[in-house]
Formats: structure tokens, sequence, C-alpha cells
């Protein structure tokens, strides 16, 4: 348990607070000189900070807060002035090309590079017998030769450009001074963060920190790119042979590039980045026309009596600003001089570098997560959560109210507008707490979404994942489905979607079907709202084995009706999936008014169909078999097949020729109809044996083949054999 | 020509003319479903009715002789009889001498029922183990014996 603690930040973070706490009321008037001694009184930019709480006033826990306050404006006035001086020696720094180690560095890698030279010769001669293109003799001597010069000079070549760059430095660094020094003067930190923190500074030292702390990491910036600088360029140097030499080869010229436009990038960062530092730090040095031209010469006076003006404000934004953007500034700029991807990465890797560097990291997820809360905010609004009144409304309150107004101004459709808006709102607030549920903030359970109420954003999404996983009982599903009809069909139909994706889990499909049918109880769901939903759920019905099998022909009535009938696509589509499942209700329903005999006709067109072959009667539900209708149909439907079978109608040639002898008789297409259904009635439930039991009883003793017809067959074939004889024998005589 | 109704040359459609109560259709519907499929389609398959057809034919069978002998092939298949008692039971059912009925069983035997023969010894094993553990087994056939041992080198033991 205690190893478990001791492995937890958030652990020392709360003992790290209880510290913080309780130390000022171990002596609420505590000196803080040790503090002062620790930071030393060498740091000219803390100069005149508080160093102590003043303790005359406010209760223990407020003295704590204040001395939180304190500590953090004292580390953060160490903090720049160390940046600064940091920043102040790191643009002095000259970049020794005569550095023992940089030379000796460099001078191994132009002996590796002058060995290759041999190389390159063998491979030139090879190329010039063989003919490889580029590579011969007359394409690279002139470049063989160049290299094989100035490959010695590469180091005293890179540090002219390095000189050059230098000059250019100096202009800039002679008209700035030390630049840390300069923006403290300028800035005046020491207004900025008050000497002692008590009431009366408390709303001053917390401005001064958050622009403190602006200039910090903007400050931070600059260093760490200066810094990357200096090691950036010696590395250059240092693999310039190599690089001379990449210039040889036609392949790897590319190299040659990359390493000039790398070098040359590093070498003008930092005049581009003292030249936009210089420019601002011209602005600060006029600071007090510029605010007197912003302001028209008016008094701004300090925000909430602290000793934050407006003057000081608007310079430290502008500050942290330019040094922020004068960066990436510099960096676009000396990309432009032509500077190449090497130039390019290298700042990628300042960048990562700074996002990593222990606690900055939580600055710029801070500033993300921020970010993302500001767009939010502008999409969602802020919702007063005692009132549930939206104090601003955002993206969302626009829309709402626009399609208020488009309602009252009779737009046709803004009132749909609406409720598609609330139900996509809807989906994005569901795929929020889903991903909350992934965080392991929320655990989604059949309560989810107790006490929400459905018409709500919040407690549709919640419904809205509970429906998608099928956790919806039968009861809940009928009170929120009546609600929605009249509230909001689309997201009726919505959460009835995702309801059926998971099969309607938890509700019985026979109440799907009485509230598609709009019967008993469910009659509330006959309305034109609710059109859309019944004909989803009529849908899920048909394929669902419960509820089709006590469907009724009255329900399909009402469903085809729902569907516009069934010449519609959509009224045809269903009929055509119930006819596989039930034909018996749907010819009940549309034989209705018709006589025996018309409706036997009926049938005989739809089992000649081939949306009911013999194998889709095999596999109907026992329901349809069970309908008298649909027996009757049947067994006419197999011996009217057996009595017009194409056999029948052959001639004794016909038959012969077709490869019926005597020993090879033929049973006719009933006989093969009634295999074919039960060859398909399979598996060996008692719902099976009942159908087995049914085809018999309907289609037993088909009598196609029955002696009478096979003899008038017979006596008609010889008949029309004498008749031609006779006419025959007439036309000789 | 003798044909009549097709019904009479199908096992399964005069094997369930007979059940008249419920009871008795789900004890056959039982076997029925429980069969494989190729014995099912033996049942009544039109193949089969023509077969019974022409063994009427060649052996000059009444209506009554075809429909006794679709109801022995049906029992052989659903496992009602024994396929040893098969001879016997054509002869007497049909009253034809016992050569006759050997005929008749082989042709079937041979002819209609071989395509499923394995499924069908399986039914039969199951349902009469009893008869088959009794049946004078087939001697099993003797390995060959050596001409010369001294031939073969067992290189194993060398």
């Amino acid at each position: 348990m205690l190893k478990k603690h001791l492995t937890n930040r958030k652990f020392y973070l709360f003992v790290l607070l209880i510290v913080l706490v309780l130390m000022p009321m171990y002596s609420a008037s505590a000196e803080c000189s040790w503090w002062q001694s620790a930071l030393g009184t060498a740091v000219p930019f803390a100069g005149g900070l508080p160093c102590a709480v003043n303790a005359a006033t406010g209760s223990t826990w407020d003295q704590g807060l204040m001395w939180v306050l304190q500590f953090i404006t004292q580390a953060l006035a160490w903090a720049l002035a160390w940046i600064m001086s940091a920043f102040n020696f790191l643009v002095y720094i000259r970049i020794d090309k005569g550095m023992p180690v940089l030379k000796a560095t460099w001078t191994i890698l132009r002996d590796i590079s002058n060995m290759f030279f041999i190389l390159v010769l063998i491979w030139m001669a090879f190329a010039t017998i063989f003919n490889v293109g580029r590579h011969r003799f007359p394409d690279m001597i002139w470049r063989f030769l160049i290299v094989a010069v100035l490959i010695n000079f590469s180091l005293v070549i890179g540090g002219l450009v390095i000189d050059a760059a230098q000059i250019l430095v100096n202009v800039f660094l002679n008209m700035i001074g030390n630049p840390g020094d300069r923006l403290g003067a300028f800035l005046k930190p020491y207004q900025l963060l008050p000497g002692i923190v008590n009431e009366g500074t408390l709303v001053g030292a917390i401005f001064g920190i958050v622009l403190g702390l602006m200039l910090l990491f903007s400050m931070l910036m600059a260093v760490v790119f200066a810094t990357i600088r200096i090691f950036a360029l010696w590395g250059l140097l240092i693999v310039a042979p190599i690089a001379w030499m990449a210039y040889i080869l036609p392949g790897t010229q590319k190299w040659f590039s990359k390493w000039w436009g790398t070098f040359i990038g590093w070498n003008l960062f930092l005049p581009c980045f003292l030249f936009i530092l210089y420019i601002g730090l011209l602005f600060l040095s006029k600071s007090d026309e510029v605010i007197a031209t912003i302001t028209g010469n008016q008094n701004t006076g300090n925000f909430l009596n602290t000793s934050v003006s407006f003057n000081m404000f608007f310079f430290y934004a502008f500050a942290a600003g330019f040094l922020t953007y004068g960066t990436v500034m510099a960096a676009k700029l000396t990309t432009a001089f032509g500077a190449g991807d090497g130039f390019q990465k290298g700042l990628g890797w300042a960048t990562t570098a700074i996002k990593r560097m222990p606690g900055f990291s939580s600055y710029f997820a801070a500033q993300k997560a921020a970010d993302a809360r500001f767009k939010q905010f502008q999409e969602e609004g802020f919702k007063n959560k005692y009132l549930g009144k939206f104090a601003y409304g955002g993206e969302a309150g626009r829309k709402r109210q626009e399609a208020w107004w488009a309602e009252r101004f009779g737009v046709r459709s803004a009132e749909f507008k609406n409720q598609k808006d609330f139900v996509s709102d809807v989906n994005k607030e569901a795929a929020r707490l889903k991903d909350q549920e992934k965080a392991g903030q929320l655990e989604v359970t059949a309560d989810l979404a107790d006490g929400y109420n459905i018409t709500s954003k919040e407690g549709a999404a919640r419904k809205s994942i509970l429906y998608e996983r099928g956790m919806v009982t039968g009861e809940q599903f009928n009170k929120d489905m009546s609600i929605l009809v009249r509230k909001n069909p689309f997201l009726a139909q919505d959460l009835s979607k995702k309801a059926k994706g998971a099969k309607y889990k938890n509700v019985n499909p026979i109440q799907i079907l009485q509230m598609a049918a709009a019967e008993g109880e469910y009659a509330r769901f006959a309305v034109p709202q609710a059109v859309g939903l019944r004909k989803e759920w009529f849908d899920f019905v048909v394929g669902e084995d419960r509820s089709i099998d006590i469907m009724t022909a009255k329900q399909y009535g009402i469903a085809i009706k729902l569907m516009g009938d069934k010449e519609t696509k959509e009224g045809s589509d269903f009929r055509k999936k119930l006819m596989k499942k039930r034909p018996d209700i749907v010819m009940e329903y549309e034989t209705a008014d018709m006589t025996a005999e018309k409706r036997l006709e009926a049938w005989r067109k739809e089992f000649a169909k081939p949306d009911l072959t013999p194998s889709d009667v095999g596999k109907l539900p026992l329901a349809a078999w069970n309908n008298p209708a649909f027996q009757e149909a049947l067994g006419n439907h197999i011996q009217k097949l057996q009595n017009e079978d194409e056999y029948l109608k052959m001639t004794a040639e016909e038959r012969k020729d077709a490869g019926f002898t005597e020993k090879k008789k033929y049973f006719g297409a009933g006989s093969s109809y009634k295999t074919t259904v039960r060859n398909n009635i399979k598996g060996t439930s008692s719902k099976n044996m009942d159908k087995l039991r049914i085809l018999k009883n309907v289609a037993s003793h088909i009598s196609a083949f029955s002696p009478e017809k096979i003899r008038d067959e017979a006596r008609r074939g010889e008949k029309e054999k004498k008749e031609e004889g006779g006419e025959e024998g007439e036309k000789k005589e | 020509m003798d044909i009549n109704l097709p019904d009479n040359y199908c096992p399964y459609e005069v094997m369930t003319d007979s059940l008249k109560d419920t009871g008795s259709w789900n004890i056959f519907g039982l076997k029925y479903l429980n069969l494989p499929l190729s014995l099912q389609n033996i049942l009544m398959d039109s193949p089969t009715m023509e077969f019974v057809a022409e063994i009427s034919d060649t052996y000059h069978l009444l209506e009554s002789q075809a429909r006794e002998l679709s109801r022995i092939m049906g029992n052989v298949i659903i496992g009602d009889l024994f396929i040893g008692n098969m001879t016997s039971e054509i002869g007497e059912r049909l009253n034809l001498p016992p050569e006759t009925a050997q005929q008749i069983r082989n042709q079937i035997v041979s002819e209609l029922f071989a395509p499923a023969i394995e499924d069908i010894k399986k039914v039969q094993r199951e349902k009469f183990a009893n008869k088959i553990g009794n049946q004078p087994q087939t001697p099993a056939p003797k390995p060959p014996t050596d001409i010369n041992p001294g031939n073969v080198v067992n290189l194993r033991n060398k």
C-alpha cells in the first residue's frame, strides 16, 4: 500500500501542498531570508523582489496562499534572471572554428575522405570502360579535381561563412547591447512582481505570474534555438569533408546541397532573430509614445487596483509575442534564404526538445487542452448547471437561436434542421462519453441515463449509448419513443436505428411488432411523425422469427399501407421479404375479396415466381404451413404441376427422343416439387415433423400418371394415326 | 402399361401412408430427419421411384407388390429392418420364390444402395449391433508367407 503511494506522483504533490500550507501555520510570520540567501543576491534581475510574507494581516489560510504565491514569484524571477543571462551569453558566443577538438575531428574526417579519392578514381575508370552514364571520366573529372583541392579548405570555407554571418550579428549586437538587460530595462519586471504579497498585492501578483510565465517561455524558446545553433554549426563543420566528397558522385550530390542549405540556415538564423529582436526592442524603448498613441493620452489606470497597468500588460504580451514569433519568423526567413531540409529538421528537433523539457511538456499539453476547451466553449457555450440556462450559447446556441427565429418566421424545414442538428450534437456528446468510458472516468451500466431527460443533449447521448449496446428494456423503449415521436422524430429514428443494430436485445420482438402496427396500448404511434419509425420497426420484424410467426394479415396490411402499397419500391421490397417468410399472410390479405378459384390462381402465380421456390416453401415457418389457405394452395399447386407436366403433352415419339423408355419412367413435376420441398425441411424439431405431416396430407397420391390419362393419350395417338392413314389412302386413290 | 400412382414407388410416401396419428408421425419424423441427406434422397428421389418401377417391370410385380417392396426398402434405410433379413422379407411379403427375392435384394443393394452404402451400414450398425455381432465373420486374409526369410536383411539389427 505504502509502496503504491510512494510511486504515485499525486501523493507527492499532496504532501508538498500540505507542507506549503502548514509551514506558515507553524510560523505565520516566518522570515524568508533563507530563501533569499539560497537564491543569492547576485542575480540582477531579481532585485527588489518579495522576500517575506506580510504576516500582519489575514487568516492562516490566506497567509498560506500568499506564501505559495510569494514562492512562485520568487522562483519565476529567478528563472527569468537566469534565462536572460543565458541569452546574453549565448548570442555573444562566436563559433570558433579553430577549436582544437573541432579541428582534430575535422582532420580525421578529411583524411578518411582523401582515401576515398582512390576508390572514386577506380570507379571512374570502370564507369568509363563500361560506359556508365554520368559516372564516366569526362563527366566527373572536373568535380573530382575541384573537390580534391577544396576539401582541404572546407574548414576555412565554413569559417568564412560563419565570419560573414558574425559580421551581421555584430551589427545588431552593437545596436542592441545585452538583449536580456535591455528587455529587463524596458519591461521593468520589479513593477510586475510585487515586493511583498499581501491582500493588497494579491491580484497583482497573480497577473504578474501570468505575464512573467509568458515572457519566460518566449525567452526559453529563443535560448534553446540559440544553443542548438552552436552545436549544429560545430557538427556541420566537422562533417564538411564528407559533404564536399559527396559532391563528386552524381548520386550523392544532393547531400552536398543539403549540407550547404543546413549550414547557411543555421548561420543566418541568429542575424535574422536579432534583427526581429532589435525591431521589438525599438518598440519597447518608445513604449510611452506607442501607448499614448493607442490610448489617446488618456490615463488607463491599473487593473483591479493592482500594480499591473494596461501599459505593462500590453508590452509584456508584445515582448512575449515578438520573442516567440520572432524565433519562428527567423526560421522562416532563413529557410527563404535557401536553407534546406536539414535546417527545417533541426528546427523540428529544437521545438521537440523544448516541448519535452521537464515541466514544459505540461505547459504545452495544457496549452493544447486550453485550445480544445476554448473550441468546445465556442461550439457549446457555457451553461449554468444550477439554473440550467446558457450564460453564453456558443456556436450551438447561435444555431438554436437561428432555428427558433426561422421557425417563428415560418422558414420551410427550419424545425427539421433544428432537430437534425440536435441529433448531430447528441452523437458528438455520446462520442465524448465513450471516450470518458475508455479513460475509465465513466462506467456504462443500465442506469447510465437515470435522472436525465431524454430531450436534453446529455440525457439523449447517454440513452444513445444504451440503445447502441442493447441495454434498453421494452418499457423504456416504449416510453422514450412515445416522448420523442412528438419532440424529435429524427432523434427517435436515430436511437431506434442504434437499437436495431443491437437487434433490440432487451426488447421483445412481439412488442416491436405491436408498436409498428400501432395496436392496442401502442396506438399512440399511429401519428404521421412516427411513420418513419414504424417502417423501421416493420423492417426489423420481418427478420425476426419470434415476431414473424405471430404476424397477421391485418398487420401486413398496415405495413404495406405505411410503405405506400406494394407498387412502391419500399413496399415491393418489404412484400418480397415477407413472401419468403410468411406468404400465407401476404396472400390472405391480397386475396381476401377473391373467389376460391381466383385465390388458388393467385397462389399459383406466386408459386411460379422465383421469390417462392420449392426450397423457400420447405423453409417457411410452421405458422405459414398451419394456414389452411396455404395448405390448400400448396396441394393444388403440386397437383396442377403434375397434371400440366410437359411429359404428358409429349407424343410417344417425343418421349422416345427425350430418352424416356419403358424402363426409364418419369414421375412428374409434382413429385419433384414435393421432393424438393421435403428436402428443405431440415432439423429434427417437432415443427419440422408437423411440416412433413402437413405436406403429406396436402399432396398425397398425386395422380398425374393415372391409367385413364395414359390410356386416353394412347387412344388419341392411335386415332390420329388411323386418320392420317385414311387420308393418305384417299389421296392415293 | 402398369404404372399407377407414383407414390407407390416412393418408399417415403408408402411408409407415411400408414401414419395416422401424431405420435406415430413424430416417431417416423424423428427417424427420417435424423438420416443423412444421402439416405433421405434414396427414400424419395425420382431415381428411387424409377428403380422400383423398373424392378416391377422386370419381375412383373403387381401394384401391391411394388408398394410392399418400397416399404421394405424404406424400412431398411431408416433402420427398422435388418438388411440381413431383406431377402426373407421380400420373399414373404411379396410372395416370391427365394431365388427371385435374392435377385431383387442383390439388385437393390448393388444398384440403389451402393452410393450410400456406408451411411446404410452406419444406421444398421446402430440399430442392430447385436445381430451384426452374431453374424459369421469373414476370415481375415492370411498375410503372405515369406518365401525365403533369409533374403531379407534387417538393417536395424545390424
